[in-house]
């Protein structure tokens, strides 16, 4: 019998541990040539061509989303790797000679530096984090009692950049990357719903130079921002609409897709849309189900889909009874 | 004697059927109920971390906050099924001496724990310097303490001046209002609860 899967606990950690370990002598813009998609799968830093070192910097980060070690930990880890690596700022790792250029002393190029350091373990762990409020929030009930995510700024920053036009000193809203995403200010935040292309267009290469190629916070590097979720009865009292302007049901309905794949509908739900009245009623009558206010052709039919769900267990249970609805096999 | 016969007539009941078949629906699966405390419950915790005022020993130094609250403020998650709303907290962000003492030793291959004696050295660790960066002494008092002092000047320290404390072991007394209490939660859940089926009675999916 296999063992049961052992998932970590903590969201951030199942998400960093998702991604794999990846060595590159491209400096930040050569990454993001290659592709968002690449990136956001993967654990890499820019010069960093030892194996070694990014496969550490990936375990360093898994067991700093788990909560098992802490950043200053962290940062020695990685110093330790370093050093054991042989690397100098001027050389790089042995044998990169004219592969990478040599870098200053405790500057941000030197793999070494604090600075350095400190901006991989920040960047990786904040990834992390943002990936698995994004995972936890797009579960079909976050989905549906908190539909929209709000940008707010998490961490203070000495010189802020301009996200929603407000930052003083920085420019217009015209100018702002709230605004340059396509995103609508409501009463002057920063919402949209969940799986709206703003938040692609945030983490976008193509609009911002130092964009990290993700639809989750921190969206670019050492940006101090991050989400906060707003429940349904403040999007519909904030008038929130989709990308074009539509309802919260439409939008939803429409199967919206972020990097990590589709979102799930918020609930289990039917299109009654050109259905006999009739059929419809019965339908009705025999599930409980109800009409989502403002869109009375869309049914939502939780009971039905828990009477099949628990039939069908039943079913499988009878047939196979070893079978642990609980955790598996028995 | 004979009992008096009652009729009793339950009007309304026509127009009250939208209403009641979806709290019915609503609250017969407390997923959904769950999920919204859990969502309220981990913003709260989130703001309640980042928001506490705890800068002691970085006013004490003459050093900058590192922004540590806020950053585990980050890590705090949360999750629910059909049985419970969950927030989840991870170790290294120390919140968990809110709940009981916190006994720290240096890991493994490490003889001595760092505290930060400067402003210079608040939120790092000695790691973060080069190697040469500080001399072994111990310091005699009542009884020795070891120490790490600067090796030479530069920056705001001259030679000598203290960096780091050594120590091999640092109990934390639990402190409770590290994170809200137990009645703010259930105030929290309480409320939710009653949003929750006000507006089971708008939105079939609230």
């Amino acid at each position: 019998m296999n063992p049961p899967l052992q998932l970590p606990v903590f969201d951030a950690a199942r998400m960093a541990g998702e991604r794999r370990a990846a060595t590159t002598s491209l400096d930040t813009a050569g990454l993001r040539a290659k592709g968002a998609e690449t990136l956001a799968k993967a654990v890499f830093t820019a010069r960093g061509t030892s194996a070694v070192f990014a496969s550490r910097i990936k375990t360093v980060v898994d067991s700093l989303a788990a909560g098992d070690i802490g950043e200053g930990q962290a940062r020695t880890a990685l110093y330790e790797t370093l050093d054991a690596l042989g690397y100098t700022p001027e050389g790089g790792f042995p044998g990169d000679a004219g592969k990478v250029p040599p870098a200053l002393r405790g500057t941000l190029q030197d793999l070494r530096s604090f600075r350095r350091v400190n901006l991989i373990i920040q960047t990786q762990l904040d990834l992390a984090a943002g990936a698995g409020e994004q995972f936890r929030g797009h579960t079909p009930d976050r989905l549906a009692q908190f539909p929209a995510w709000e940008l707010v700024r998490l961490e203070a920053r000495n010189a802020p950049r301009n996200w929603d036009g407000t930052e003083p000193g920085k420019g217009i809203a015209e100018d702002a990357r709230w605004t340059i995403a396509g995103g609508k200010l409501y009463g002057g935040r920063m919402i949209a719903f969940k799986g709206d292309p703003v938040w692609g267009e945030l983490g976008s290469f193509d609009n911002f130079p130092d964009a990290l190629g993700t639809d989750h916070p921190p969206f670019a590097f050492q940006s101090g921002m991050g989400w906060r979720e707003i429940e349904l009865a403040e999007c519909d009292a904030l008038g929130v609409a989709g990308p074009n302007g539509e309802s919260r049901s439409d939008f939803f309905a429409s199967g919206p897709v972020v990097m990590a794949g589709p979102l799930p509908l918020p609930s289990p739900q039917i299109s009654m849309r050109g259905v006999d009245p009739a059929l419809r009623q019965a339908f009705e009558e025999s599930t409980h189900a109800t009409a989502r206010p403002g869109s009375p052709v869309v049914m939502d039919y939780s009971d039905l889909l828990q009477q099949e769900l628990d039939a069908g267990r039943a079913a499988y249970q009878k047939a196979n009874p070893d079978y642990n609805p609980e955790g598996g096999a028995r | 004697m004979n009992p008096v016969p009652l009729k009793i007539d339950v009007v309304g009941m026509a127009m009250a059927t939208g209403e009641l078949q979806r709290i019915r629906n609503g609250l017969a699966d407390r997923r959904q109920l769950h999920a919204a405390i859990a969502g309220d419950a981990v913003k709260f915790t989130r703001d309640y971390v980042s928001g506490s005022a705890r800068h002691a020993t970085a006013q004490r130094l003459g050093a900058t906050p590192t922004g540590f609250r806020e950053r585990a403020a980050k890590l705090i998650e949360s999750d629910s099924d059909a049985d419970a709303a969950h927030i989840r907290i991870p170790r290294s962000t120390g919140l968990g001496r809110a709940f009981s003492d916190i006994v720290i030793t240096p890991g493994p291959g490490r003889k001595y724990l760092t505290i930060p004696a400067s402003a210079e050295t608040y939120g790092k660790v000695c790691r973060d310097f080069p190697g040469d960066a500080f001399d072994f002494v111990i310091y005699q008092g009542i009884k020795p303490f070891p120490a790490l002092v600067w090796a030479e000047n530069g920056g705001t320290h001259k030679k000598g001046d203290l960096a780091y404390w050594l120590r091999r072991e640092v109990t934390q007394k639990q402190d409770r209002t590290l994170l809200p209490s137990d009645a703010d939660y259930l105030e929290l859940g309480r409320r939710r609860a009653v949003a929750f089926i006000a507006n089971l009675r708008y939105y079939s999916t609230p």
